[in-house]
Formats: structure tokens, C-alpha cells, sequence
């Protein structure tokens, strides 16, 4: 009867997981942005309905992305979506309803887990469980559901085609340009057969379960007696046909294998968990203590190829290092990784820190000032379907990426496709969702090329900064990019920020896309190279759309300033709105001014909204 | 071993396919581009003799290559020209002739207006508006216009905008042409279209039919 009733929590936990948020909004500047942008076109003869991105009437082939519709949305529809984002997403509060937001993002809706069950095989550990800790046993079910949705994901697969799939991605160059000789065309084929709704089905059961458990390790009044000795390695470990059960104390221990569970009260641990194998479906729960993480050969510590990979910091100054696909990134899986508190340090390969391809991964930190470094496609990154989430709530945080693939239109330029960065691989797989969300603190976001919301290949990468005092640095396609039917948008709310920039950014739009730079209260500065600050190209539309503050523009390069260029008949539009505040641009104050910059595109100063 | 900026006949063996995966390298084309052109050079002297095969190597998916094949193509010239109209003519895959036209576009000439003419009229974008492209790049005004005028109407935007950016590029070429009042009121009527790119080019054309030589604005380069 006991064991029904905590199942039946469970569930509800579960399902409280998967039910619709409810998000208030409030009212800054940012949401209104709508109503000065078309204040700010009456003055140009124009409306912002009539402007759209791609007009072209082709789509890019079996898009997972948003970005189909989002393109061919006018402009003022897209900035009145995006200017609310902010609010929503600041009002968020568990990690659940950040993904919950990326699922209505993506346009998919979540299958609902099954009633649980505790099977046989389990039934001896879950006993164990619970007399360490009574109700704890039946979070085992909850796993078990969770691996049973997640398998639900590849049931269009066969096994054949999944160890196939397995091949494809293990080494997958995902920062070349190209792949001659290597069967990318099969590889999105059999990829785009992955039902992506159940990933996030499995991942918010994980997130239910993990609930379930907290509530009852940290609320059982027995903790402090099953702390374990010095000499007690673990509480509890025992094995079970989904992977071990362990249970470790308030010492410092270390954990070397992958687990179905790994649930740690406390002390200073140290993780080294080896890549995870199909089928797999893994959680670490840390409760207590600075501890380091280790995932030198990637696909762990919240990272999976295919299977659930979930891990849970609570408190404590950690450390997590890893290669590919770690620290909350999937491809054709869930990876999530939620850290509460504490002041942390990441390191990662290429796909690591919110990273994705045809898959859900999720960093999310709650506390504390935290320094983000990854080589390649991480801090939300996305390649082809699916959503790379890096959700960082509070903290002054420092954000740097790129550095060592390079790329090859500049001696010693990198990629970094990082911070906000969805792209398709061109041209077989378009898409890919990416957002990277800072609710407070002055942050410092670095990257060389690509990100800080861009968009490539019917991408859309957004990177939304509430608040802060913030500074952007970026080489080239960053700072709202959007290339080739695509959609990138950098949306900061307030605080005074810098931004610069090598060239193509801050509100660029090239090929049928949108780039847009969305800026909210302060007195931000803007350092720009070439095509920037509100410029659009072969048909995109790009927008900066300043609403407040005493701004200073340093003199930027070609195609600036509210600029559109034209290749073939495909003309770009591009446009500048600075709203409020006395403004500088190279040192001469503006205001109440227009400027054309050619047919195609236009800056206006001017006091609006007043 | 292939000498930077040296032209060099390819050691036997070597295929085409080989050469535009060397030259097609992000590497090689951006960072080497001296290499990058040696090897576009000993492929259009390859290809020369038998450019068919070299269009061949069209069919891609990587952008790079496509791009290194188009430039050995230009530098051959009229062989290729000659090679590309027979392929055309085959009408073959609509994606391999998209990717001819956008070839042709550079290497046809006036007279070659006729080529464009089953393109335009087979309703599929793809490759009208590659189509419309070439006639903008090398079109005589009568031919082409005659071609393109019932396209001002398509109920595509973009093949809209493509047609009337292209009858302001071929006359832009020859200011002696003034087409008649009713090619003039039709695309006056794309003053008022939706679109506003659609509008702002109408405008355009009629200035440069008007004979005011309103300068077109230059592509902006290098931005991919």
C-alpha cells in the first residue's frame, strides 16, 4: 500500500513536470518593443508588417526548427514574439519549465508517461532504497519509465540503423564546413527519424523523479545517521538490469562507473564516469560538497549518444571537465545538467554546455559566478534538430569559446559556434534551436566566430541577457546573426553593455534570414566592423532596434548602420532604431535624424514613444 | 606537387573529382589562394577537352566545389558554354539544370536567349529563377523581355522581384532601349505590390528606363 502511494507521487510529481507553466509578464521596455519599432517605421514610409525575411516561397528540406515559420513571419510579428521573451523567461524558476518553453518553441507537444510501475527486477533495490530512506524506492519506477519513453524515441529505428546512427556520430566533425566522403545525407535521414517529443518526455520524468527524491533525502530526519563512516565507502549498491544503485555518504567518495543512480549526500567527490553505452538511461543526484567531475572521453556526466543522461548538483564550489558531448548535451538523447549553488567552473570539448544535435541538452545554474569555457558548439549550441539550452540564473559569469578549430577566411580566426548558435548542417540537415539565457549579473560573454545569437542553415540562436551590466566580444556572425535562411537574435534588457564586434552582427540578416539585436534600458556602446548594426544582405533583414539609453556608436565599417545590399535581385533591408537618449555615433551627437543608407536601408534617431 | 600560380597539367591519374576536392577545401580555397588557383587552372586545362565531364562535377552538394568548378568553367569559355547549352538542352534533374543555369549565367551571350525560354515556363522556381538570372547577365532586351514580361504577374513575389531587377539590368546595359508603354505600365503596377524589395526595384527600373541611370546599388562581396 506504502509503495502504491509513493508511486502515485511520483506520478503526480511527474506530471506536474509536464503540465503548462504559467508565466507572468510584466512590462519593461523590451516588450514594448513592438510599439516603438512601428513608431519608428511611420517615419521611414514604411510598415514593419510589410518587411519579412524570405519571401522566396522555398523552404529548406525537413527543417526541425521554428525557423520555417519565423522567416517568413513580418517583422513586427517576430520582434513582438521575441520582446516578450524575456519577461517569460524570467519568470521561470525550474529547470522544468525552461524546457517546457523550448517544447512550444519547437512546436511539439509531450507525450504523457505511463502509470508507474515497480518491475520485478527492480523490486529488491527499491526495498533496499527505501529503508535508507522511506518513499525513495519507487523514484527506481520512475527511472525505469523514463528509459521506457526514451526508448519510445527510436522505435522507428532499427537496431541495425541505430548501431548504423552510432557510427555516424561517435567522431562526428560537426565544425567542419563540409563532409566529402563521409555519408552525412544517411546520417540526417536515419537522425531525422528520432521522435524528439519522447526525449523531452523522459527528460521531464527524470525531472519529477529527481524532485520526488530531493523532497525526501533532504527532508528525512535519519540524513544525519546515514552519513556513513570514514571507512564506509558506500550506503548503499547494489545492482540492477537497468545499471547499479549507489547511495554515498557525507565522506568524500568516488564514483568510477556509470550508474542507473548515483545519489550523494555530501562531501567533497570526485565523478570519472566512462562513456555510457545503449541502452542507458542515467542519474547523479549530489546533494553536498565542492566536488569535481570528470568525463574525459565525454558521453557522461550529463551527456548521452542516444539514453537519458541527468546530473544534479546541489551545493558547493564544483569543477566539471569533459570532452564531447558532456555536461548537458545529447545527440538523438537528453542531457541535462542542473547545478543550484556555488560559484563553478566549466570545461568542455566540442558539444558539450548545452549542446545538441537532434537532441535535448540543457546547463542550467542557478548561483553563484561561474566561468563557461568550451571549445566548439557549446553554452547553447544546437546542429540540425532538437534544442542546446544554457539557462544561468543568477551570478557575474564569464562565458568563452572558440579557440581552437579554425576558420579558414581569416589567418588565426576560430570557430566558436557557441552562446546562442544553432546551425543545420548544409545543406542536407537544416535547423536546430539554441538558447542561452543570463537573468542577472554583469557578464562577460567571448567568442570568435559565430554565436551570441546566430542562426545558420535554418537555424535560430538566441541568447537573451536580462539584466547587468554586460559586455558581448565577438569576431564575425554573432550579436543577432542570422545566415542563410535563418534566424538570430540577441535580446539584452537592461543594464549598460558594450558590444563589439569584428563584422556581419549586431541586427545582420544575410541570405533570406533575420538577425536582430534587440536592446532594452542603459547606455550601451557599439564597436562594429562591417555589415552590422542593422544590415541585411541577398534578401535578409537585419535590425538593431535600440529603445533606451545615452548610446555611443564608434564609427563602424561598410554596409553599417541601418544598411541593405543587394546580390542578384535578392535585396536585404536593414535598419537602426535608436528610440530615447542622447546618442553619439563616431563622437557626434544625434538625434531626431534619418538617414538612408541607399534604397535599401535606413537609421533613425529620434525621441519615440514619448 | 603543384607549383603556387603555376598553371601545370595534372599527373595522370588524377581526376577531375580529385582536383575540385583539393582546391574545394575551406583550407585551400580561403587560406591558399594562390594553390586554390593553380589547381582551378589545371582543371579547366583538364576539363577542356572534354567539359561535359566537368560539368559533371556540378552535381554537389558541397558549395566550395560547386564553386571551384564554376570558376574552371568560366576560365574555359566558350567550350563550356557550348557544353552547358547541349546538357540544357537534355533537360535533365531540375536541380543539376538550377545548378547549369547559374553557370550559364556567366557564361552565356546574346543570342543564347532561347535557352532560358523552357525554363521559365516550367513553373518550378528552382529554375525560373535561375533562369531570369542569366537573361539579366547576358539577355538582349527584345528577346528577353518578350520572355520575361509574363512573369511581372507570377504570383510568386520572388519571381516578381527577379524579373523586374532583371529587365533593369539588361537595360542598364543599353541605354538606347525604351520598352513600350505597356511593359512600362506593368511594372509600374509593382509600385504599390506588398513586398516592399519589389517596390523600391520597380522604382528602380522605371528610373533606368526613364534614361535618369540610376547607379544599381553593388552587390556586397565576401559576406558568407
Amino acid at each position: 500500500m506504502k509503495a502504491r502511494n509513493s508511486l502515485a507521487l511520483i506520478s503526480s510529481l511527474i506530471l506536474l513536470s509536464l503540465s503548462a507553466a504559467s508565466a507572468a509578464e510584466s512590462n519593461d521596455e523590451l516588450s514594448k518593443a513592438a510599439v516603438f519599432l512601428e513608431e519608428g517605421f511611420s517615419h521611414l514610409g514604411l510598415s514593419p508588417r510589410e518587411v519579412t525575411a524570405d519571401f522566396s516561397g522555398h523552404g529548406l528540406a525537413g527543417a526541425f526548427t521554428p525557423v520555417t515559420a519565423l522567416v517568413t513571419d513580418n517583422l513586427l510579428d517576430v520582434v513582438t514574439r521575441f520582446a516578450g521573451v524575456e519577461n517569460r523567461l524570467a519568470s521561470f524558476d525550474t529547470p522544468e519549465q525552461y524546457f517546457r518553453w523550448s517544447l512550444d518553441l519547437l512546436g511539439f507537444s509531450c507525450p504523457q508517461p505511463g502509470e508507474l510501475k515497480m518491475p520485478g527486477g527492480m523490486k529488491t533495490v527499491a526495498d533496499s532504497l527505501d529503508r535508507l530512506f522511506p518513499g525513495a524506492g519507487g523514484s527506481l519506477a520512475g527511472l525505469v519509465e523514463a528509459d521506457r519513453l526514451i526508448r519510445q524515441a527510436y522505435r522507428k529505428l532499427t537496431p541495425a540503423e541505430i548501431e548504423e546512427l552510432k557510427g555516424y556520430i561517435k567522431d562526428f566533425p560537426f565544425w567542419q564546413d563540409q563532409w566529402p566522403g563521409f555519408p552525412v545525407e544517411r546520417m540526417i535521414t536515419l537522425s531525422r527519424r528520432v521522435d524528439l517529443a519522447w526525449l523531452w518526455a523522459s527528460a521531464l520524468t527524470a525531472a519529477g523523479i529527481s524532485a520526488h527524491l530531493q523532497k525526501i533525502v533532504k527532508k528525512s530526519t535519519r540524513i544525519q545517521g546515514k552519513q556513513g563512516s570514514a571507512r564506509e565507502e558506500f550506503l548503499l549498491a547494489l545492482d540492477s538490469p537497468w545499471g547499479a544503485v549507489i547511495v554515498g555518504g557525507a565522506q568524500k567518495n568516488e564514483y568510477r562507473q556509470k550508474c542507473l543512480l548515483i545519489l550523494d549526500l555530501g562531501g567533497d567527490d570526485c565523478y570519472e564516469i566512462p562513456p555510457a553505452d545503449w541502452p542507458s538511461v542515467s542519474m547523479i543526484i549530489d546533494l553536498e560538497g565542492s566536488d569535481s567531475y570528470e568525463a574525459g572521453q565525454g558521453r557522461a556526466l550529463g551527456g548521452a549518444h542516444f539514453g537519458l543522461s541527468w546530473l544534479e548538483d546541489h551545493q558547493g564550489e564544483d569543477t566539471y571537465r569533459g570532452a564531447s558531448f558532456c555536461l548537458g548535451a545529447a545527440a538523438l538523447g537528453a542531457g541535462v545538467l542542473i547545478d543550484y549553488k556555488g560559484n563553478d567552473s566549466y570545461q568542455g570539448g566540442p558539444m558539450s554546455q548545452g549542446a545538441s544535435f537532434f537532441g535535448l541538452g540543457m546547463l542550467a545554474d542557478f548561483e553563484g559566478d561561474d566561468h563557461y569555457e568550451v571549445t566548439f558548439g557549446g553554452q547553447a549550441a544546437c546542429f540540425a534538430g532538437g534544442a542546446g539550452l544554457l539557462i544561468e540564473l543568477d551570478g557575474n559569469d564569464v562565458y568563452s569559446a572558440g579557440g581552437v578549430y579554425p576558420d579558414w577566411r581569416t589567418p588565426g580566426a576560430t570557430k566558436s559556434f557557441a552562446q546562442g548558435s544553432a546551425a543545420g548542417l548544409r545543406p542536407f540537415g537544416a535547423g536546430g534551436t539554441a538558447l542561452l539565457y543570463d537573468r542577472a549579473g554583469a557578464d562577460r560573454y567571448e567568442i570568435d566566430y559565430f554565436g551570441q545569437g546566430a542562426g545558420y542553415w535554418g537555424g535560430c540562436g538566441m541568447l537573451v541577457d536580462s539584466r547587468g551590466d554586460d559586455s558581448y566580444s565577438s569576431g564575425r556572425y554573432a550579436q543577432g546573426c542570422g545566415l542563410h535562411k535563418a534566424f538570430g537574435l540577441l535580446a539584452d534588457g537592461a543594464g549598460s553593455d558594450s558590444y563589439t564586434l569584428g563584422g556581419v552582427g549586431q541586427g545582420a540578416g544575410e541570405d533570406l534570414a533575420y538577425g536582430i539585436l534587440l536592446e532594452g534600458w542603459g547606455d550601451d556602446a557599439y564597436r562594429a566592423g562591417w555589415m552590422a548594426r542593422g544590415a541585411g544582405g541577398t534578401g535578409g533583414v537585419g535590425l538593431l532596434l535600440e529603445i533606451s539609453g545615452d548610446d555611443n556608436y564608434e564609427t563602424a565599417g561598410k554596409a553599417a548602420d541601418g544598411y541593405g545590399s543587394r546580390t542578384w535581385e535578392l535585396s536585404g533591408l536593414g535598419f537602426l532604431i535608436d528610440c530615447l537618449g542622447d546618442d553619439f555615433y563616431g563622437n557626434r551627437p544625434i538625434q531626431s535624424q534619418v538617414v538612408r543608407s541607399g534604397t535599401w536601408g535606413a537609421s533613425l534617431d529620434m525621441p519615440l514613444g514619448m | 606537387m603543384v607549383s603556387a600560380g603555376i598553371p601545370q597539367r595534372a599527373e595522370a591519374g588524377v581526376s577531375l573529382a580529385e582536383l575540385v576536392e583539393q582546391a574545394g577545401t575551406p583550407k585551400v580555397f580561403y587560406a591558399e589562394p594562390q594553390r586554390r588557383d593553380s589547381l582551378i587552372a589545371i582543371l579547366a586545362e583538364n576539363g577542356r577537352a572534354n567539359p561535359e565531364e566537368l560539368l559533371r562535377c556540378l552535381d554537389t552538394p558541397w558549395a566550395l566545389h560547386f564553386e571551384v568548378v564554376r570558376r574552371a568553367l568560366e576560365s574555359i569559355g566558350d567550350g563550356a558554354r557550348q557544353a552547358v547549352i547541349a546538357e540544357l538542352q537534355q533537360k535533365a534533374d531540375p536541380r543539376y539544370c538550377a545548378s547549369l543555369l547559374a553557370v550559364f549565367e556567366k557564361l552565356g551571350l546574346p543570342g543564347d536567349e532561347w535557352i532560358a525560354d523552357s525554363y521559365l515556363k516550367s513553373g518550378q522556381r528552382s529554375s525560373i529563377i535561375p533562369a531570369v538570372r542569366c537573361l539579366a547577365g547576358f539577355g538582349r532586351f527584345e528577346q528577353s523581355s518578350r520572355l520575361l514580361e509574363p512573369l511581372l504577374a507570377d504570383s510568386s513575389a520572388h519571381v516578381r522581384l527577379a524579373t523586374v531587377w532583371a529587365l533593369g539590368n539588361i537595360c542598364l546595359r543599353d541605354s538606347q532601349i525604351r520598352p513600350d508603354a505597356q511593359l512600362q505600365d506593368r511594372i509600374r503596377s509593382l509600385l504599390s505590390d506588398p513586398l516592399p524589395q519589389l517596390r523600391y526595384q520597380a522604382a528602380e527600373t522605371l528610373k533606368i528606363i526613364s534614361g535618369e541611370g540610376v547607379k544599381v546599388p553593388v552587390p556586397l562581396k565576401g559576406v558568407r
